[in-house]
């Protein structure tokens, strides 16, 4: 149980996720890149 | 009773209306079963009725018609009626005759519109749904929501005011009371549509909606989210379809609220921001007007009114029980709700457009629609929104009111009634998912679009989990931006804040020269001629004595005695004739040079 109504709900990061994050991101930017590049 | 209420000419909007004024006089049960009754029989009313042209009156040499019954508006009074029905049920146990009179009132004006069959009418009711709506966010009777209720109303009235001229102008110029295909030609035109635009919290007129909602009742915002928006996407689709300005307005409307939907910590205001989204695909639908992006903007309609109605009354629910909202007030719930929890992850389903849930039948058609047209930037725009969606409607809304952080509260299930009305949101929105042949039977085109292919499953599919991905990386990383006790201005800063600066500003520089007037030239001025005007003509007339008193040799102390005896003639008003006909000369000879 947590205190009842914070000022401020904050996400505070899980070590290792952020690495995870950029490899998604780097991931979903390569596959939408190929694939505007198919439509051309 | 039904072909008696047809001949006496009730359509069904004043069924609502009328019925609204009977229910402060009943009580108990007799009250609620009266209440479930009126959406039961407007909804009889309208199943018997035929299309065309119904309940007809003249006055000032005008038609005016109550009832033009056809597939559009047909389809529009059926989610109508329906969703009353719903909320009603979940009104039900609420005891205050405010929010059932204004409730009624509200969705029957709702109807009155949409079966407007001329202008006159339709204005008529516009006016009757800001008002009643007004009162569904004075119920909460909060100094905030007081505040909110007025913002409100101040803006629909501008919007009505922009409608009103509109007509006015629209009749001059047409000669045409008929309420049917406008289109952007003339200036009556152009504030008809901005009215409307207002109605439909087209960007930047959007504010009031999320700013209203959420301050409205627990089952206030349940009614509201149903009506206001989706009457003018109706008028919209009636007026304007095929206007292309109406594409990009509603691709831009469709995106911008899912940035603020994921900084704002109200719940209800997320749900807010996800209304305009929602309300932007239909918009666009509008636009492109052909017959598959129409019946994708009415389907949607249809189904967003389940759904978001379903997401207000889980939110309304929690409000209830806990009288909370906040994301960082509440977090937890599933453990205590678990029925509450699963309806609202149904809304949420829905609302991302899930597969066999009801979104995915109809939003697809839109997109498709903008596909099919060839516009390639607004499809893109369509689907970033979508992702939008599902990142704060589909899984911030649940996932911060029943996951989450554990607040600590234990707070029961609602009451049974609004179980049941979730419950009944809940099912239509799977069925349609399901089998959405009964909703493309009652369309008003002819439907062979078919929502279940591998193409859109997969592509929708991809769509959801990246979306879900995106939010728990985000989330996990640290990236997701935190939920803050605080009000987020969109361009309602215009008015809450930039009206306050201008208030200043006009009142320091206005009242400001009001005052330096009021100094200067009331007080100083007035003062110094009044003191002038006092002695004017005995000054003027020693003018010419005093150098005469010189050149005759007459001593000092003569003079003054001369100087004192013109005073106390001038104050007693007894100059000898020769005085007075040479100060009347002298006036003369002032005003001509004047001239």
């Amino acid at each position: 149980m947590e205190d009842e109504e914070k000022m401020e709900l904050s996400h505070e990061p899980v070590p290792g996720y952020r690495t995870v994050f950029y490899i998604a991101m780097a991931v979903a930017v390569a596959y939408l890149g190929f694939i505007f590049i198919r439509c051309l | 009773m039904i072909s008696y209420l047809l001949n006496m000419g009730f359509p069904p909007g004043l069924i609502f209306i009328i019925g609204a004024l009977f229910i402060p006089l009943l009580k108990g049960k007799i009250k609620s079963a009266f209440m479930l009754l009126l959406p039961l029989v407007a909804f009889v009313i309208l199943v018997s009725v035929p299309d065309g042209s119904h309940w007809t009156f003249r006055l000032l040499n005008y038609d005016l018609v109550l009832g033009q019954v056809d597939r559009l508006s047909r389809v529009f009074g059926y989610i109508f009626i329906l969703i009353s029905f719903i909320a009603i049920i979940f009104a039900l146990k609420a005891e205050d005759d405010l929010q059932h009179v204004a409730g009624f009132i509200y969705a029957g004006s709702a109807l009155g519109v949409t079966f407007a069959g001329d202008l006159f009418s339709l204005y008529i009711f516009w006016e009757i749904m800001a008002v009643a709506s007004t009162f569904l966010i004075l119920a909460r009777r909060t100094v905030a929501s007081q505040a909110a209720a007025f913002r409100y109303i101040l803006v629909h009235i501008v919007g009505g005011l922009f409608l009103l001229a509109g007509i006015i102008l629209y009749i001059h110029n047409s000669g045409s009371l008929t309420f049917g295909f406008i289109g952007l030609s003339s200036m009556g035109s152009w504030l008809i549509f901005i009215g409307i635009a207002v109605n439909a919290a087209i960007p930047p007129l959007h504010p009031w909606l999320k700013d209203a909602y959420p301050e409205a009742t627990a089952t206030g915002a349940v009614f509201l989210s149903a009506f206001t928006t989706k009457s003018a996407v109706y008028v919209m689709a009636r007026t304007f379809p095929g206007t292309e300005l109406l594409i990009w307005l509603g691709a831009f409307m469709t995106i911008i609220p899912v940035f603020y939907a994921e900084i704002e910590n109200d719940i209800r205001r997320v749900l807010g921001y996800s209304l305009v989204n929602q309300v932007g695909f239909m918009m666009c639908g509008v636009g492109i007007g052909t017959q598959l992006a129409i019946n994708g903007t009415v389907s949607h309609a249809f189904c967003h009114i389940l759904y978001k109605a379903l997401l207000f009354m889980a939110a309304g629910s929690v409000l209830h029980v806990t009288g909370k909202i906040k994301c960082t007030q509440i977090g937890g719930l599933y453990k205590t709700m678990p029925l509450t929890c699963l309806f609202c992850l149904i809304g949420a389903a829905s609302i991302s457009a899930f597969p066999l849930f009801s979104g995915f039948v109809s939003k697809s058609m839109i997109i498709s629609a903008a596909g099919h047209h060839h516009l390639v930037a607004v499809w893109l725009m369509l689907q970033f929104a979508s992702a939008g969606v599902i990142a704060h409607a589909g899984i911030k809304v649940p996932y911060f009111t029943f996951f989450g952080h554990d607040s600590g509260i234990r707070a029961k299930e609602p009451p049974l009634n609004m179980l049941i009305a979730m419950g009944m949101a809940a099912f239509l929105c799977v069925f349609l998912g399901v089998y959405p042949q009964p909703l493309y039977d009652i369309l008003p085109y002819p439907v062979e679009y078919v929502p279940y292919t591998g193409a859109h499953v997969v592509g929708q599919l991809q769509l959801l989990m990246f979306g879900i991905l995106a939010f728990y990386l985000l989330l996990r990383s640290g990236y997701y931006p935190a939920e803050i006790r605080a009000i987020n201005l969109d361009t309602d800063w215009f008015y809450r804040k930039g009206a306050r600066h201008f208030f200043n500003l006009t009142d320091k520089g206005f009242n400001g020269i009001n005052r330096f007037c009021d100094k200067v030239l009331a007080r100083n001025l007035s003062a110094s001629l009044g003191r002038f005007s006092k002695n004017a003509p005995a000054r003027l007339t020693l003018l010419f004595i005093i150098p005469a008193c010189f050149l005759t040799g007459k001593k000092e102390n003569e003079r003054a005695v001369l100087k004192k005896n013109v005073y106390a003639a001038f104050e007693t008003a007894s100059t000898s004739l020769g005085i007075s006909a040479a100060a009347a000369m002298l006036f003369i000879v002032m005003l001509v040079l004047i001239k």
